[in-house]
């Protein structure tokens, strides 16, 4: 640890950290641009000045790093006028279009200088004029006139990516972020270089002019796109998702999202299957959610009773929670040894940086909760040729459209197929009673990235329409069969799910907190 | 993308990128070959290039865009670039812009309607002392009238006889000056290597080599050589940081030599490296040997087309006779700039030496730790390394008997503006500065009287005369008046001087030359040079002055490298001693209408080809 004096307070930091970091931790903000703690410093901005004991003229803190005994002033009399300067250095050609900015809520640049004084403009002469407006590719907008040059997207691309696609052409006043003519970004990860922008240089075309950021909610959860887990926040409002933005942990995905997951937020707003559903094809009718399970329930009980099989099918999207149920629901109350949590959609893209090639949440949560084949029990996609199963209980996913014709010829054929789905795809048209489970942005529930880390999705607003939280549904099918099954929140199932799992001993609900927990040993590979 | 370039061009740049550790350090090299082929430099060659170095092509272009010698579109046959900065604007170079603008009919940044000739206003050329000076296609053309301009382009037309491009003059040495430097420089080009030998050149090279390098290192160190370069810092104890213990394999040392001379004022370097390379390139195979580099590479600047061509002739000599080459210890590699002033600041220059825009690197680490390629490495400027052989051909007590105990030695001085000999001199340091000014330099044209002393380069706090006139001209005095020696490039400014026309013209050089990086300096330097403009041409308030002077504080010692500091220091100092100058001009009208651009020089006379104008020093004849 390292003790230092911070505007006249005695503070301990931990080592290693520059000035401003240590101030960071203290709980002191110093303005920046440039410097981002994914990106390091660069010096550029000059807007972190501070004043250091012994050390000539004002120092940036994002370079500086932190000396035992080092007595500096955040908030001196110079370095407040430093930053001023510079604020007025920033604004001189700055537009000051903050009425028609969608970067207002979240715009560095009007928060300092909001804070720093709010001086009128003494620059009598013609701003340097530059193009706005220009979509520069991977639905990145760009404003030259509006950008601070602090240079955090063209070191994203050539410090983190490792692929430069941006640069500050020209030098002077008439510096500004450039692609390569005629060229568009093109990559995975582009959508990063809008959330680090200090200013509205940088804008998403997805969600600019959607929503003001003020009236929006974030809620901290995980994305499930893939199974590396990346930490997220989903910015909601009225029932809505409008964006994902990357939620730092270090120990996941640093302070960066794969565009594919950061634009995957349509999907749970579309398309979806809001009230439960009895019989398919033309004598299809819609029903309660209580009614629908109770007919569940007796179809599934019927097909038991006289001897038919049953599969149980849990995708790698649900929770492990869900998961347990689904075993439960399996072994207990329809003991049937055909269970899986196997997946047939192939696999996806991967990288070395973040996207996992397997494009499931949970795969590895499904293994740590044992939803597998029991004696003589068949496993996808086995399942799906002759002699096909009589009835179906399918958990999340949609088997009919991963599963290609074998799977929506094995469901069309099946006596009874029982869908607990968020969506109303192909698998929710098969299914003899489809029941509206809630998409993973409305339930809570853990899930288990490759890496073997146990992270907790958050409901960020309640299931949409007649729709309900699996787990939900699960309870009360059980309850119908006859098994009492642990819920339905989440944190109940997770305690009683705990106890038969020895790697989840002794991990409290609460202790997985917003940035998860390793397991111990970790789990296979998905 | 490929398959653009000639195979010449292609075999060029590889060529090139085998001269660096890195293939994407021959950014400028491969640039200039495409240059060369094209005329100009379009995206389908950057992305060849990005190619050739195994680079983005953005990368390409946004160092292409940050040097001004490439072109991105194409221009004229023949390129007239008109210097515009301090001295050449004191000299009339604005009469032969307007002569340009009307004789070919088109504005700065143009080509004429035949499509022969694109011209532009550049800054500063090196040729200070002799300004105004034009340089078509690379080359230079001095002390230019409008009928002598109107000559060269009739001569590159063919209409008349070809001009003959002028080149630098030698330094004379003066006030007693022992010709330390002086002595090394050719006449009329460069001292050929034969020449230079028989005189005892490269002697002392050889004795050294026989030699541990600690002894070098020892020699500079008790000689108390200080930088040429702008800050004066001790040569010996620069060298001292490089890391004493033998480099191992991979892990070379380098001497990076800054002949990126570009400080308005200043123009030294050029006639070194025109007149004297081999005592240039004697002293940096010292200093090689000194920090036990392996290699050297010499930054020179892209505007100097003829040092380049001389320098490169004379490696090649020194290479003939065995005394630069792996073999000999040493390598030599030349490298070109591509026009940006910032490259004269150290990490800016090792920058541009990778192959990127010259931005200036944040320090700690030092070059002396981490510089070129990430290994130690020492920046010297050139008559630094010049003074080198001196020192180990005299001895360190013998340099060090001349100058002051703080200032040892002898110094080029680069005299321009309102004195009647203009021109590059040697002089003992710790000379009274009245004596460079009026024994040496003739004093004012007559009639007139000096006001002001700009001491050591465009970027130096400006003296009164009165100042001026009671310091020596070394490091300690002229600090004890807040300003610095810096290159060595002495303005004199008369009472016919207008100072808001003189901090207008520099204003709106160092918002050109900024690189963009830091904040204060990219909108600072741009925003001085408006309120300048603005009271330049009348319509200043008292406000504005206010501002000026509040800008300057705020981007005074605020920056990465101190280019906003070159401005805000001038901007502080008339300021302070030129106040009421300032004020007067409030008026809407200024006081000295027949200031600045509307005179010539005392000493510009009309150009006529094949001739040198008239000047101080004899370059071969020619009338007075």
């Amino acid at each position: 640890m390292t003790e230092f004096t911070l505007d006249g307070s005695k503070r301990t930091v931990p080592d290693g950290l520059s000035v401003l970091e240590a101030a960071r931790t203290c709980g002191t903000e110093i303005p920046h641009f440039c410097y981002h703690p994914g990106l390091g410093p660069d010096g550029n901005c000059r807007l972190c000045l501070v004043e250091i004991e012994g050390a000539r003229g004002l120092q940036t803190s994002c370079n500086t790093k932190l000396a035992p005994g080092m007595v500096v002033r955040a908030m001196g009399k110079d370095a407040v006028a430093a930053r001023q300067a510079v604020l007025e250095f920033v604004l001189l050609n700055h537009p000051i279009d903050c009425p028609i900015c969608d970067q207002a809520g979240e715009c560095k640049l009007q928060d300092y200088y909001v804070a720093l004084g709010a001086a009128d403009s003494r620059m009598a002469f013609p701003k340097v004029r530059k193009r706005k407006r220009e979509a520069i590719g991977a639905g990145v907008m760009l404003d030259k006139e509006r950008c601070v040059l602090c240079a955090r997207c063209t070191r994203f691309f050539s410090n983190v990516m490792k692929d430069e696609q941006l640069v500050i052409a020209n030098r002077g006043n008439h510096a500004e972020i450039a692609t390569f003519p005629g060229r568009k970004l093109d990559s995975p990860y582009a959508g990063n270089i809008v959330d680090i922008c200090p200013v509205g240089a940088l804008t998403s075309e997805a969600f600019r002019f959607r929503a003001r950021v003020w009236l929006l909610q974030a809620t901290p959860t995980i994305c499930t796109g893939c199974a590396t887990g990346c930490n997220i926040y989903a910015d909601a409002k009225d029932g809505v998702v409008y964006r994902f933005r990357p939620r730092t942990n270090p120990d996941v995905n640093g302070w960066w999202i794969c565009d594919e997951g950061r634009y995957s937020y349509p999907a749970v707003n579309e398309n979806r299957l809001v009230a439960a559903r009895i019989g398919r094809g033309p004598g299809a009718r819609e029903a309660s959610v209580e009614e629908a399970v109770a007919a569940a329930a007796a179809e599934l009980a019927a097909v038991r009773d006289t001897g038919g099989t049953i599969a149980v099918v849990a995708s790698p999207d649900a929770s492990c929670e869900e998961v347990f149920l689904a075993r439960r629901i399996a072994e207990d109350a329809l003991r049937t040894p055909h269970r899986t949590g196997r997946s047939v959609k192939p696999p996806g893209v991967g990288d070395a940086l973040l996207r996992h090639r397997v494009k499931h949440p949970n795969t590895p949560g499904v293994a740590l909760v044992g939803l597998a084949p029991g004696a003589g029990g068949r496993d996808l996609p086995g399942l799906l040729s002759p002699p096909r199963p009589d009835a179906w209980l399918l958990l999340g996913g949609d088997l009919a459209a991963e599963g290609g014709a074998p799977a929506a010829e094995a469901l069309s054929a099946a006596r009874s197929v029982v869908a607990i789905v968020p969506h109303a795809g192909a698998t929710a048209a098969s299914a003899t009673v489809a029941l509206p489970g809630a998409t993973w942005i409305e339930k809570d529930g853990t899930f288990v990235s490759a890496k073997g880390r146990l992270q907790r999705a958050r409901a960020a607003f309640p299931p949409r329409g007649d729709a309900r939280a699996d787990l939900e549904i699960l309870a009360a099918l059980g309850a119908a069969l006859g098994v009492r099954l642990p819920g339905p929140r989440a944190e109940e199932t997770f305690r009683a799910m705990r106890a038969g799992i020895p790697a989840l001993a002794g991990i409290e609900w609460d202790a997985i907190g917003e940035g998860g927990v390793a397991l111990p040993g970790g789990v296979g590979p998905p | 993308m490929s398959g653009a370039l000639k195979p010449e061009t292609v075999q060029r740049i590889r060529e090139a990128a085998a001269q660096y550790p890195r293939r994407d350090a021959a950014m400028l090299p491969a640039l200039w070959a495409v240059q060369e082929e094209r005329g100009w430099i379009g995206p389908p060659e950057m992305a060849e290039v990005a190619e050739l170095l195994g680079v983005s092509p953005v990368r390409v272009f946004g160092v292409v865009s940050f040097y001004t010698l490439f072109d991105t579109r194409p221009r004229g046959r023949h390129k007239v670039q008109v210097c515009r900065t301090l001295s050449c604007a004191l000299a009339g170079s604005a009469r032969l812009c307007e002569r340009l603008r009307s004789r070919l009919g088109v504005g700065a940044g143009e080509t004429s309607a035949d499509g022969q000739f694109a011209w532009e206003e550049v800054e500063c050329l090196a040729s200070c002392g002799t300004g105004p000076v034009v340089q078509v296609d690379g080359e230079s053309y001095e002390g230019l009238s409008t009928e002598g301009l109107d000559r060269v382009l009739d001569g590159i037309l063919g209409n008349v006889p070809r001009a003959t491009p002028d080149r630098a003059s030698a330094p004379k040495p003066v006030l007693g000056a022992p010709p330390f430097l002086s002595q090394w420089f050719g006449e009329d080009g460069p001292l050929p290597i034969s020449v230079y030998a028989a005189r005892g050149g490269y002697r002392a090279l050889r004795e050294a080599r026989a030699r541990p390098g600690g002894e070098v290192l020892e020699a500079v160190k008790a000689s108390g050589l200080r930088g040429r370069g702008g800050a004066g810092f001790p040569t010996g104890t620069k060298w001292g940081f490089i890391p004493k213990v033998p480099s191992p394999a991979g892990s070379p040392i380098y001497v990076v030599v800054n002949a990126d001379e570009s400080e308005p004022g200043a123009f030294k370097d050029r006639a070194l490296l025109e007149l004297a390379p081999h005592l240039v390139i004697e002293g940096i195979l010292l200093a090689c040997h000194a920090v036990g580099a392996q290699s050297a590479y010499v930054y020179v600047r892209g505007e100097f087309a003829e040092p380049y061509r001389t320098l490169t002739r004379a490696v090649a000599e020194a290479r003939d006779a065995g005394l630069v080459g792996a073999a000999a210890g040493a390598d030599l590699i030349l490298h070109r700039g591509a026009g940006a002033y910032i490259c004269g600041e150290e990490t800016a220059l090792l920058e541009s030496l990778e192959g990127k825009k010259g931005y200036p690197r944040l320090r700690p680490p030092f070059p002396a730790q981490k510089g070129l390629f990430g290994q130690p490495t020492v920046v010297n400027n050139v008559e630094t390394l010049a003074t080198v052989p001196v020192i180990m051909a005299g001895g360190a007590a013998n340099f060090a008997k001349v100058g002051t105990p703080k200032s040892p030695g002898t110094k080029l001085v680069s005299i321009s503006g309102r004195v009647r000999r203009p021109g590059l001199y040697e002089v003992p340091l710790g000379v009274p500065l009245k004596r460079i000014l009026h024994e040496v330099a003739g004093g004012p044209a007559p009639g007139r009287s000096i006001k002001a002393v700009i001491p050591g380069g465009s970027s130096t706090p400006i003296l009164t005369v009165a100042e001026a006139e009671e310091i020596t001209f070394d490091w300690e005095a002229l600090a004890s008046k807040g300003t610095f020696l810096g290159t060595g490039g002495i303005i004199v400014l008369d009472d016919g001087d207008c100072l808001v026309r003189v901090l207008a013209n520099l204003a709106r050089f160092y918002a050109h030359e900024s690189c963009g990086q830091c904040t204060p300096c990219r909108e600072g330097t741009g925003w001085s040079r408006n309120l300048l403009a603005a009271l330049e041409a009348g319509h200043g308030t008292a406000r504005d002055l206010a501002l000026l002077k509040e800008i300057a504080g705020n981007m005074r010692g605020r920056t990465i490298c101190v280019l906003a500091d070159a401005l805000a220091m001038p901007v502080q100092s008339y300021l302070q001693r030129f106040g009421p100058e300032f004020e007067a001009h409030l008026s809407g009208k200024c006081p000295l209408p027949e200031s600045a651009t509307s005179r010539t020089s005392a000493r510009t006379s009309a150009y006529l080809p094949a001739v040198a104008p008239a000047g101080p020093l004899d370059k071969g004849g020619g009338p007075a």
